[in-house]
């Protein structure tokens, strides 16, 4: 298996947006959503995930409640606010829209210029 | 939205910040535990399972710490590290923090003082609605005489023709006397058209204010009560409809004043409708007070032209006066706003103490800065540290000034304090000053001013250390430990700066109050023509024509009244008159002098005053020629005169030559004799020359002019005490028991109050000064005793060498008497600049008097390489091997 990828710099909010829009999950939650939905082709340093949920919460883009998690502990639960669905949906248009970009110039031909 | 959310988000994290602490390590504990279990079921032992857990997670205060940063914590949590900081820095060394918040409290508390006084006066708005549309109506005559009133004529004029005025008032102060029930009162009055309240936007706060009705001369008399006279005379009982006797005269009650109405200068016991007669108005004299609303967007040029279009319509419609100067020649208008009006002159000298009391602050500054810099090179090595631990320049002077700013505040909040209580004591010694419409006292604006002035100078003086210390030289910083040989060149530089600023700056100071200190004198020093004797005990008192409505007989009461007066015991001489010098203002009119007058030509305006025999025997007013008045020149309404010395030399060449010639107001009257010549009185103002003046009997034709009330003068050496003034009610009484005794002074009292104004500004000067002095002189010793202390080492060295103490000590002296000699080039340069402020302010000096420069000049350099010398000294008391040896 290939060396899982470095997140790109500033990806990671938009990933979390989208995880939790699935459905509320805990932080530890939304590190597996995210790589069981990658099939582990993506490195996410655990410790980093916080800063950007509580960042995410302090924007009101996704809101957190405590709960119980599954196997009978306390953990606090995120889920999308409105303006959390509003801003994923714009994300992933931006971003579906710079990666054909990229990919148009990545693979120009010699014929095309 | 986001924004909002922010802002919940961060107020959240900050007034909950124990829950948000909490939920943070519960909810990292919780991601650790679940990763655990996963370890944990892919084959892990517990304890390795939770090894792992951790170490996959990373640094936890780290991730901790950025959460905090996430929601918005950063700069609250240094700030509070800043302040926790600061607050134990200053507990370490109190001496420091205490002199720094007292000297910059007692600057603060200065200049807050100073400022509310300048904010109450100039800046704060006249309490009425849309202040900045109301104007005085005042004019100029083509001869050159300027602010005059307004009068009947011109009151009409303006009401019935003007194109820009919204309404216009007529108004004058006055007194009147109160009969009835209680004992008999003199209260002060305002006669107002029934323009003036509505105005002024005034809503009574019971019955009604005039309406043109009662402004007619003839209909049923009505007054105005203030709250404060309800209150006094009536226990704010029901008054609407009741009768009050005003001048002898039952006036109906019809309203009473809110308690926060007050007109200008005039502080008015009730309201009386002027009822202008325009049947009875002539052109000139000018007796009674314009004021106008402004038209919205008219401006005062556009009045004025206004005004200039209805001057031939005065003319035309109205008669001169009879008995008065024939024709008002030229008059223009010469209008002001309101606001200027009232506050007249008093502009200029409270810019000046603005502008001092702002040099002290500043000076204050500077003694904070040096007092800051040697602080800070005390804490060098510590700077150092943090530096070397990777705090960057702008944290470590942000600390720096953080811990200025927040001493600042201190001194800021010590300052407001302090103003507060000294601010009712200077109003106190004000009183006669400050127009009373205007409200002073510590609000807002003020308190906002000093926080902003708190937090400037923090800066200010601040700023130099953090500027010096916080410069990145760790290698060097750290590798002398604090000892070095010499002090930076760099940091001398900044001290010897603050030293020059502080001797200029005081010195601009005492100049300003040595002007001061000569004017006082040179106005002292004025010959007043009268002796203003704390000996003549003067009350106003009054016989209206309500009550007495014949004037013979009026004349007669005076004359009984002045008789049973003389025959107290202790009384040496007595006397009345119309007013008394430095008192009220009253009537002038035009002297057509025989043969010297050309005819056709107006004559100028001379002020006139009615005196009784006595009179001038009792204020010590010389009699240079012929004679006094007799009570028969009163009775018999003789028309005789009697002059100043100053006008019978400009009129007749010599005080001699003016015995026996004649004089007289208008063609239509007879002609009148001078009798006799007096010395010449300053009646007004001590600094202007003395006004050429008419001194005439009591007579039937002048009536018009007389107010009926009358200052009686009593020289006694019991003058002054309580039984004295009973004994002179009871006197008065004994001849007419409705008459009032009002403002119970002696001349002293009338001399004072036209010197308070030079008083009062020579007080606060010389206060300031003093100050000034005293920080000057403290910063002086401080700079050189550091710099004695910082060069031991190299003193030291220096007499192991051989150098001689007495050379090393005026080394230092020298230096010091370099600075302070810049200093005071640059404060002498300053002061004849900034001088010409004071030009208004200063009488018998010129505000560039050399002899003052010199004299200011000498004593701060005596004073200044005295308070140097001292610390110098020190060095003679030194042992080399000792000094060596110091850190």
């Amino acid at each position: 298996m290939a060396k899982p990828l470095d997140l790109l710099q500033g990806t990671l909010d938009m990933l979390i947006l989208k995880a939790v829009s699935l459905g509320p999950l805990h932080g530890y939650g939304v590190l597996l959503r995210i790589q069981q939905v990658a099939k582990d082709r993506l490195e996410i340093q655990q410790g980093s995930l916080y800063p950007a949920l509580y960042r995410l919460e302090h924007q009101g883009l996704i809101a957190g409640e405590w709960g119980t998690s599954e196997n009978g502990r306390r953990a606090k639960y995120y889920r999308l606010t409105t303006s959390g669905r509003r801003q994923l949906a714009d994300e992933t248009q931006k971003w579906h829209r710079m990666a054909d970009v990229i990919a148009a110039v990545l693979s120009a031909t010699p014929e095309e210029v | 939205m986001s924004a909002m959310a922010r802002l919940r988000s961060w107020t959240r994290a900050l007034f909950r910040r124990s829950t948000l602490e909490r939920e943070m390590d519960d909810e990292l504990q919780s991601h650790l535990e679940h990763r655990a279990e996963d370890l944990l079921k892919a084959g892990h032992s517990t304890a390795e399972a939770y090894r792992l857990a951790r170490l996959e997670f990373g640094p936890v205060a780290v991730q901790k710490d950025e959460m905090r940063v996430a929601v918005g914590l950063r700069l609250v949590d240094e700030l509070h590290a800043d302040i926790r900081q600061t607050l134990r820095r200053l507990r370490r060394s109190p001496a420091f923090a205490l002199t720094t918040i007292v000297v910059l409290g007692t600057g603060i508390a200065a200049t807050s003082a100073i400022f509310s006084v300048v904010y109450g006066v100039l800046i704060q708005p006249l309490p009425y609605p849309q202040p900045q549309r109301l104007i005085a109506l005042t004019h100029r005559s083509s001869n050159g005489q300027d602010r005059l009133p307004a009068s009947t004529a011109l009151y009409f004029t303006y009401r019935d023709h003007n194109r820009t005025f919204e309404s216009v008032a007529l108004w004058t102060a006055d007194t009147a006397t109160i009969t009835g029930a209680g004992t008999p009162e003199e209260v002060r009055a305002l006669d107002a058209t029934f323009e003036l309240l509505p105005m002024l936007g005034v809503h009574p706060q019971a019955g009604r204010v005039f309406t043109s009705t009662d402004d007619q001369p003839g209909s049923a008399p009505t007054v105005i009560l203030s709250d404060g006279y309800w209150q006094r005379r009536f226990g704010a009982g029901q008054v609407l409809g009741r009768r009050l006797t005003v001048d002898g005269v039952p006036h109906e009650i019809i309203g009473v004043l809110p308690r926060s109405f007050r007109f200008l200068r005039q502080d008015a016991d009730v309201v009386l409708p002027l009822q202008p007669n325009r049947a009875r108005s002539f052109v000139g004299p000018l007796g009674e007070n314009g004021i106008a609303r402004l038209r919205p967007n008219v401006t005062v040029e556009d009045a004025s032209r206004d005004i200039e279009r209805m001057m031939p319509m005065l003319l035309s419609s109205f008669p001169p006066a009879p008995g008065t100067n024939p024709r008002i020649q030229g008059l223009h208008p010469d209008l002001r706003y309101l606001q200027d009006a009232v506050v007249g002159d008093l502009r200029d000298v409270l810019w000046v103490m603005m502008g001092t009391i702002a040099m002290l602050l500043v000076m204050a500054c500077a003694n904070v800065a040096n007092l800051q810099l040697v602080h800070a090179e005390g804490r060098q090595h510590e700077f150092t540290v943090q530096a070397a631990l990777g705090a960057s320049r702008w944290r470590i002077a942000r600390g720096m000034l953080g811990e200025n700013v927040l001493m600042a505040l201190i001194a800021g909040a010590l300052g407001v304090g302090l103003a507060r209580v000294a601010l009712p004591a200077l109003l106190d010694m004000a009183a006669g000053q400050v127009p009373g419409a205007l409200e002073i006292r510590i609000g807002w604006p003020v308190i906002g001013f000093a926080i902003a002035v708190s937090i400037i100078s923090g800066f200010v003086f601040g700023t130099a250390a953090a500027v010096r210390h916080t410069r990145p030289a760790i290698s060097a910083a750290l590798g002398t430990s604090g000892r070095s040989v010499s002090t930076g060149r760099e940091s001398q530089r900044i001290r010897s700066g603050l030293l020059v600023a502080q001797v200029a700056l005081a010195l601009v100071l005492l100049v300003a109050a040595g002007l001061m200190l000569r004017t006082f004198q040179a106005v002292r020093s004025v010959n007043a023509g009268f002796e203003p004797s704390a000996d003549v005990q003067t009350v106003d008192i009054s016989i209206p024509a309500g009550a007495t409505r014949d004037f013979k007989t009026a004349i007669r009461k005076f004359n009984d009244i002045q008789d049973r007066v003389g025959a107290i015991a202790g009384v040496d001489v007595v006397g009345f008159a119309s007013r008394v010098p430095m008192g009220r203002t009253g009537p002038s009119g035009g002297f057509i002098v025989e043969d010297v007058t050309p005819i056709g030509v107006a004559p100028p305006q001379r002020e006139f005053r009615f005196v009784s025999p006595g009179f001038f025997t009792t204020i010590g007013t010389p009699l240079i020629a012929g004679r006094d008045f007799t009570w028969t020149d009163h009775h018999a309404s003789r028309r005789v005169a009697v002059i100043s010395e100053r006008m019978a030399r400009r009129e007749w060449g010599s005080v001699p030559a003016a015995i026996g010639k004649r004089i007289r107001m208008s063609s239509a009257e007879p002609w009148r004799e001078i009798v006799g010549v007096v010395g010449d009185v300053h009646h007004e103002s001590l600094v202007e020359p003395p006004p050429d003046s008419v001194y005439l009997a009591l007579g039937e034709p002048l009536a018009q002019f007389m107010s009926r009330t009358v200052t009686f003068v009593v020289r006694s050496s019991r003058a002054g005490s309580q039984d004295f003034v009973k004994e002179l009610q009871a006197a008065v009484w004994s001849v007419d028991g409705t008459v009032p005794l009002a403002n119970v002074q002696t001349l002293a009292d009338y001399y004072r109050r036209a010197m308070e104004r030079t008083t009062l500004t020579l007080l606060l000067l010389g206060v300031t000064s003093g100050m000034a002095l005293l920080l000057g002189l403290v910063g002086i010793y401080a700079v050189v005793s550091h710099l004695v202390s910082l060069r031991v080492r190299e003193i030291g060295i220096r007499l192991a060498l051989g150098a001689q103490m007495g050379a090393l000590r005026r080394m230092l002296v020298g230096r010091v008497l370099a600075l302070v000699l810049v200093g005071l080039a640059i404060g002498i340069v300053a002061s004849t600049v900034l001088a010409s402020l004071m030009e208004t302010l200063v009488f018998g000096v010129t505000p560039r008097d050399v002899a003052t420069y010199l004299q200011v000049s000498v004593l701060l350099g005596v004073a200044a390489v005295c308070a140097g010398y001292l610390p110098a000294q020190r060095i003679t008391r030194m042992d080399p091997t000792s000094a060596l040896r110091a850190q």
